[in-house]
């Protein structure tokens, strides 16, 4: 499944939570908390696209946002598809 | 659709559902599984009373305001936690959740009737696990009743449904926009 970059901020409110952000379409940080398991080299799964706007795709996170948003726009750089196993 | 405990069990079986650790045969009922409750919480603080916080700002941090508005600590093993009447804590289900492989499931976390006589709810407003979700699922513990109810680790806290989607969430759909065009690894 698709995969989005993602940086590391810090912990959760709980021990298995780590909160990162995912830089959007427009250079702001999007953070979002998230399972420790669910991160893998630094990238998050999420869905495929939602949205495309010239460069830009519109992808929902894989939890509300700590500002109450589902649905962010990213540089297309910031996401990748794994291949089928 | 409501899966019932036979199609959860298959969903198991075949990994689109996981539950970790898994539970118990005695955790299913006809249309649900029961969760437990993990040692960790969060509790707020006295001091709480005094902040006001606003949420329809675009700078809301929830999880900012959560950390300076609460103390986090362990269940003491023994005695319990003695949740007073009227309090909130955050807790979280000691079961790993993941619905990732099956774009099709979703879920609503519930309380059970035994404790909701009591006055213990387990969520406020927000029951929906979303397609695609993972992890442990977080708790809004309120004491309704007029008794300290006492909080133990690993007590039946809640009940998980499990719902078959009517369709495929956008974002269940390959290559629905230029995702042909994104780069590829793994």
């Amino acid at each position: 499944m698709p995969r989005i970059r993602i940086e590391r901020l810090g912990e959760g409110q709980h021990p298995s939570e780590i909160l990162v952000a995912v830089r959007t379409a427009d250079g702001t940080l999007e953070k979002v908390v998230v399972d420790r398991r669910s991160i893998r080299d630094d990238t998050l799964e999420v869905g495929y696209p939602v949205g495309e706007k010239g460069t830009d795709l519109l992808v929902e996170l894989p939890r509300e946002s700590v500002r109450g948003r589902w649905r962010v726009w990213v540089p297309r750089e910031v996401f990748s598809e794994e291949a089928a196993a | 659709m409501i899966l019932t405990d036979r199609e959860i069990k298959m969903a198991i079986e075949r990994r689109s559902i996981i539950i970790d650790p898994s539970p118990d045969e005695s955790a299913f009922a006809s249309t649900s599984v029961d969760l437990t409750l993990d040692p960790a919480l969060s509790e707020f603080k006295s001091s709480a009373i005094e902040r006001v916080v606003d949420p329809s700002l675009d700078t809301f941090d929830h999880e900012a305001a959560l950390g300076e508005l609460t103390e986090r600590f362990s269940i003491n093993p023994k005695d319990g936690y003695p949740l007073q009447p009227k309090r909130l804590v955050l807790a979280w289900t000691a079961e790993y959740i993941d619905l990732r492989n099956d774009v099709w499931l979703a879920a609503r976390v519930e309380g059970k009737s035994s404790l909701a006589r009591l006055g213990l709810g387990i969520h406020i407003t927000a029951p929906t696990i979303h397609a695609g979700f993972d992890g442990r699922i977080r708790l809004e513990v309120i004491n309704h009743g007029a008794v300290p109810i006492r909080l133990r680790a690993g007590m039946r806290i809640c009940q998980l449904v499990f719902e078959q989607t009517l369709g495929t969430p956008d974002k269940g759909y390959r290559g629905r926009f230029s995702g042909q065009a994104v780069s590829r690894t793994g």
